[in-house]
């Protein structure tokens, strides 16, 4: 296990943009060992002749009618941005592999 | 049954039924704003003892109320004319903060009304409060918190049990006639079991998702906590039914839940699968007190059947793939850009990851984390695709099993409520705590936790539920059997005595 996790919950945190300190990737990483370990439980399992999918409930779910509605006030939901200007949403540079 | 001692105090109308409180209310005998003042006085009583409010609105609550007073006698007829109810802090509400128990949207005030809470109001009820939980639902204690963790009503000193906490402390205590509560993996069912009370995780598209802030979207339903049977039957009543705002929400009709309570146990097949009570880690109090219910029912005209579900087993593996999946996918929206928290940072990347590791608790980067691995390139297939085609033979084993049976009969947890700090250092442990009930969030299917039963505690008796499985869309089925259950076993009459 230990091989395979190796570097592990710091590639992660990467791919979902979570900073995480030295410490916190160190037990993230045991923590995380132990629950693919479990996981791998389900190898025991004979799924060769079983589908990825349940067959769906298309029919339950009518569509609703194809009709403009009235749009959100753009104000409402630019009053919720940490940062504006005017009424755009406002970020810090964009730079690096950002 | 020991006798309540603290709680002889309580105000008899708090034991009533919804329907009976309601009925109260028509005639005049209980006026709105008085009903909603004796919950508010309720809360004021036993929230320094549980906790389970994460937000109270006492004054938005009372000027509703107030306004109920003054009206027409044709508004009056809402199912749930000015019942003061308290939702799970993840059910969206407008202008009414809305945290999903994290700091991550701690101060967000939603800019629309979440189906759930419109459909309450619009059936006349009294919003009360948000109430606490697991951050964004993930957790099987409610301790998953940046804030205080709600205290079990029969023992603050242990969990309420998880991710619907608050809701389920608060109905036990009776600072709230009902609340809603969603669930991913247990998150109503549990809380209910640990609490002493009713709690309703209804079909997969029974009732709209629209407003409840998304963990895992294939499994999350949310559904009533509520203390009788026939209160969540009504209240489920309200909440059921297509909504065009989700997709997923089933354009089936709603049947009478309500009526579906007066149709008894006599004749109908329980199946029970015997060898899921062998299971490593089943409190043998709890297997016990479940072997006797199984005698209840059959006391009551059922009919016992064995039936088999040879891969319940791998459910809690498949479930924390799917669940951890879909959630990765789901949190990405938080970045700290168009709502919620924002990180001081130099460049936008730095602001992403800073805002993210700010916002999010421990337990839900675990998630996070774990959802982006099963869900890369190269462990796809071993992880995701394992794990959703277990997911399909879990259902298919349901399908099967209920050929020979009308419902299931479960335990809940295979523990009572356990200490408050107990379990929160080894996550995996925590994640088997939930063997019982992640099969049926799998399946898409409903089930209820009714109280069945009580263990000896180092304090006080504890709560153990007892659970009832049916086929997708029959909580009818769920709702006959426990009705019938509860008027002949009527455990929700004893009150927790270690609170005001």
């Amino acid at each position: 296990m230990n091989t395979k996790t190796e570097g592990l919950a710091e590639q992660l945190a990467r791919l979902a943009r979570i900073e995480l300190s030295d410490s916190e990737l160190e037990r993230t990483q045991t923590q995380l060992g132990s629950i693919l370990n479990y996981i791998e439980s389900l190898e025991s399992l004979d799924l060769s002749a079983v589908p990825e999918r349940l067959e769906g409930d298309v029919k339950l779910a009518p569509l609703r009618p194809d009709r403009a509605a009235a749009p959100f006030d753009p104000e409402r939901l630019l009053s919720a941005a940490p940062d504006r200007r005017g009424d755009l949403v406002s970020v810090p540079k964009v730079k690096g592999e950002g | 049954m020991t006798s309540p001692s603290a709680a002889d105090g309580l105000d008899p109308r708090l034991q009533l039924s919804l329907a009976e409180q309601r009925a109260q209310i028509r005639q005049g005998e209980l006026g709105p704003s008085e009903v909603t003042q004796l919950y508010l006085d309720r809360i004021a009583r036993t929230e320094p003892a549980i906790s389970a409010y994460r937000c109270r609105l006492e004054e938005r609550a009372m000027a509703h109320a107030q306004r109920l007073d003054g009206a027409a006698a044709s508004e009056r007829d809402g199912e749930l004319f000015a019942l003061p109810f308290a939702l799970k802090d993840n059910l969206v509400t407008q202008g009414v903060p809305t945290t999903a128990g994290s700091r991550m949207l701690e101060g967000w005030l939603p800019p629309y009304e979440g189906s759930q809470h419109a459909a309450l109001q619009q059936a006349g009820g009294v919003l009360l409060g948000k109430q606490a939980m697991d951050e964004f639902s993930m957790g099987s204690s409610s301790e998953n918190t940046p804030w205080i963790a709600p205290k079990n009503p029969w023992d603050p000193t242990r969990v309420t049990g998880g991710s619907s906490g608050g809701g389920a402390a608060s109905v036990a205590a009776r600072s709230c006639a009902f609340a809603l509560g969603s669930d991913t993996g247990g998150s109503i069912r549990q809380p209910a079991a640990f609490c002493g009370i009713v709690g309703l995780k209804p079909s997969y598209g029974r009732v709209s998702r629209h407003g409840l802030v998304a963990y895992a979207s294939s499994l999350d339903q949310v559904g009533p906590l509520t203390r009788r049977v026939r209160d969540a039957a009504l209240v489920l009543k309200v909440i059921a039914g297509h909504d065009p705002k989700d997709a997923t929400s089933a354009g089936l009709e709603v049947p009478d839940f309500v009526a579906a309570c007066e149709r008894g146990v006599a004749g109908r097949r329980v199946g029970v699968c015997r060898a899921a009570l062998d299971r490593e880690g089943f409190d043998p109090r709890m297997r016990a007190a479940f072997l006797e219910n199984l005698k209840e029912l059959e006391s009551l005209g059922a009919t016992l059947v064995d039936i088999e579900l040879p891969s319940a087993e791998h459910a809690v593996a498949a479930y924390y793939v799917i669940a951890a999946a879909e959630a990765s996918s789901n949190l990405a929206r938080f970045d700290g850009v168009r709502y919620g928290h924002r990180a001081q940072a130099g460049d936008l990347m730095e602001q992403y990851c800073r805002s993210r590791a700010e916002g999010f608790g421990d337990e839900v980067v675990r998630r996070i984390l774990l959802g982006t691995f099963v869900l890369r390139a190269d462990s796809y297939e071993a992880y995701y695709g394992r794990a959703l085609k277990t997911r399909t033979l879990i259902a298919q084993e349901y399908q099967t099993a209920f050929e020979r049976c009308d419902v299931i009969a479960s335990p809940v947890s295979p523990i009572p409520p356990f200490a408050l700090g107990e379990k929160t250092a080894d996550p995996l442990t925590m994640y088997l705590a939930d063997i019982f009930t992640v099969s049926i969030n799998l399946a898409g299917l409903p089930a209820i936790s009714i109280p069945s039963a009580w263990v000896d505690g180092p304090n006080a008796p504890l709560p153990v539920g007892l659970q009832l499985i049916a086929p997708r869309w029959q909580e009818e089925e769920l709702l006959a059997v426990s009705a019938a259950y509860e008027d002949a076993f009527p455990h929700h009459q004893r009150l927790p005595s270690l609170i005001g």
